[in-house]
Formats: C-alpha cells, sequence, structure tokens
C-alpha cells in the first residue's frame, strides 16, 4: 500500500499546482474563488494521504478542521463580492439614470 | 490493524480493492484538474472542480476508510465525506450564483476547439434572460 500513497500524493501535488496556476491565471474573480476552493479540497486529500504514508493517521483531525473552515471561507468570500457587485450595480444605474432612491 | 482482518487472504484482498480504490480516485483528480486548466469558461471549469470534489475525494476515501484500522479513524474519515458531499454542491451553486449577478454568462452554441482560442462559432439565438431566473 505504501507505493499507492507515494503514487497519490505525487498526483495529488501534481493537480494542486494546475489548481495553482488557474488560480493565478485566472481571467475573472470566480475563477480564482473557483481554484482557492480546489486547491483547499487538494490539501486536506494531501493531509489524509501523507498521514497514512507517514503511518500517522492522526493528521485527519487537521484535514477535518481545515474541511470546515475551507466551506466558511469560500461562502465568505462569495457573499462579499456579492454585495460588493450589486453595490456597483446599483451606483451605475443610479448615476444613468439620474434617480434618487 | 485487527490481526482478523490482516492475515491471509482476506487482508489482501482488502489491499487489492482499497489500492485500486484509491487510484481510481487519482484518476479522478487529476482528470479534474486538467479540466480546470483546460476548459474555456468559468461554469465549465466549475463542472471539472465538481469532479475533484466527489468522484476523486469520493473514492479515495472510501479506499482509506477500508484501510484504517479503526473505528474512531473510519468514522472521522465518513464524516469528511459526508460534509464534502453536501457542502461541495452547496458552493457550486454560490459560485455560478455570484458569477450570474456579476455579469458572467455562459457559452453558448458550439464551441469552436482550435487548441489555440476557444471562440463562439455559432450563437444560439435565445439569449440568457436573467430576469426570468429570479436573480434580479
Amino acid at each position: 500500500m505504501q507505493y499507492v500513497y507515494t503514487v497519490s500524493t505525487f498526483a495529488i501535488i501534481l493537480a494542486m499546482t494546475l489548481c495553482v496556476v488557474r488560480a493565478v491565471k485566472g481571467p475573472t474573480l470566480f475563477d480564482r474563488v473557483l481554484a482557492g476552493n480546489a486547491v483547499g479540497t487538494l490539501a486536506i486529500l494531501l493531509l489524509i494521504v501523507t498521514g497514512f504514508l507517514l503511518e500517522r493517521p492522526e493528521w485527519t483531525d487537521i484535514g477535518l478542521t481545515y474541511a470546515l473552515l475551507n466551506i466558511v471561507a469560500a461562502l465568505a468570500i462569495l457573499k462579499y463580492f456579492r454585495s460588493e457587485h450589486i453595490l456597483h450595480r446599483a451606483k451605475r444605474e443610479d448615476s444613468s439614470n439620474e434617480r434618487c432612491i | 490493524m485487527n490481526d482478523v482482518f490482516s492475515a491471509g487472504v482476506f487482508g489482501l484482498a482488502l489491499d487489492i480493492i482499497s489500492g485500486s480504490m484509491v487510484l481510481v480516485g487519482v484518476f479522478f483528480i487529476t482528470v479534474g484538474a486538467f479540466g480546470v486548466i483546460r476548459m474555456p469558461d468559468v461554469f465549465t471549469r466549475m463542472h471539472a472542480a465538481s469532479v475533484i470534489e466527489t468522484a476523486g475525494l469520493g473514492f479515495i476515501l472510501v479506499g482509506l476508510i477500508m484501510q484504517s484500522g479503526s473505528f474512531l479513524l473510519a468514522l472521522k474519515l465518513l464524516f469528511i465525506l459526508v460534509l464534502f458531499l453536501i457542502t461541495s454542491p452547496v458552493i457550486s451553486h454560490a459560485i455560478a450564483r455570484t458569477a450570474l449577478l456579476g455579469g458572467e454568462e455562459p457559452l453558448l452554441g458550439e464551441v469552436c476547439c482550435d487548441n489555440k482560442s476557444h471562440t463562439l462559432a455559432a450563437p444560439r439565438e435565445t439569449q440568457l434572460d436573467l430576469s426570468k431566473t429570479g436573480l434580479d
């Protein structure tokens, strides 16, 4: 089983590299959020698989904590930028129509 | 691992099954990461990232549950699996909704793939109507 864990560790690191490339390159903000979320998921998997490889399965607890943080972080970032877009759109429409709300 | 499970033919069969499941999960993870790089649009990239979070993580965690000798460790892995099965659609939905509100529009029609640029070859006549979806 050690070979399987080693192979999966390197494959997960490769996938994380590709997702980081998309997060740096991504043309829109949503690409970056998406790629950051995927990097978080892959980091959890890397923690768990490396814990099994080094015979320290207690690292699963850290993975569990990181999973909870990942979800909350993604939802908070999306909520923040959603209100940003709504505010900007309201300002644009307000200035173009020249009407007061 | 318990002596009953690790010894003999049963332990070998368990190793083979769980190892092949972990390798299938690794295959899905690699495919999903290449999809995140190669796909032309936010919404299609979201599909590729969902492959990582459901198929890849699911197969790897089920394979590791078979290898975890203790009940508590298996329970923790199962909890991570159930957590991701619940929250991954929620995050995908939130990203899609925020992208639609932020002005992104999905590519409709046939996408011509000539390995250099992804351009819209034949746009469909029906445009995305945001007023019908109740997003505005």
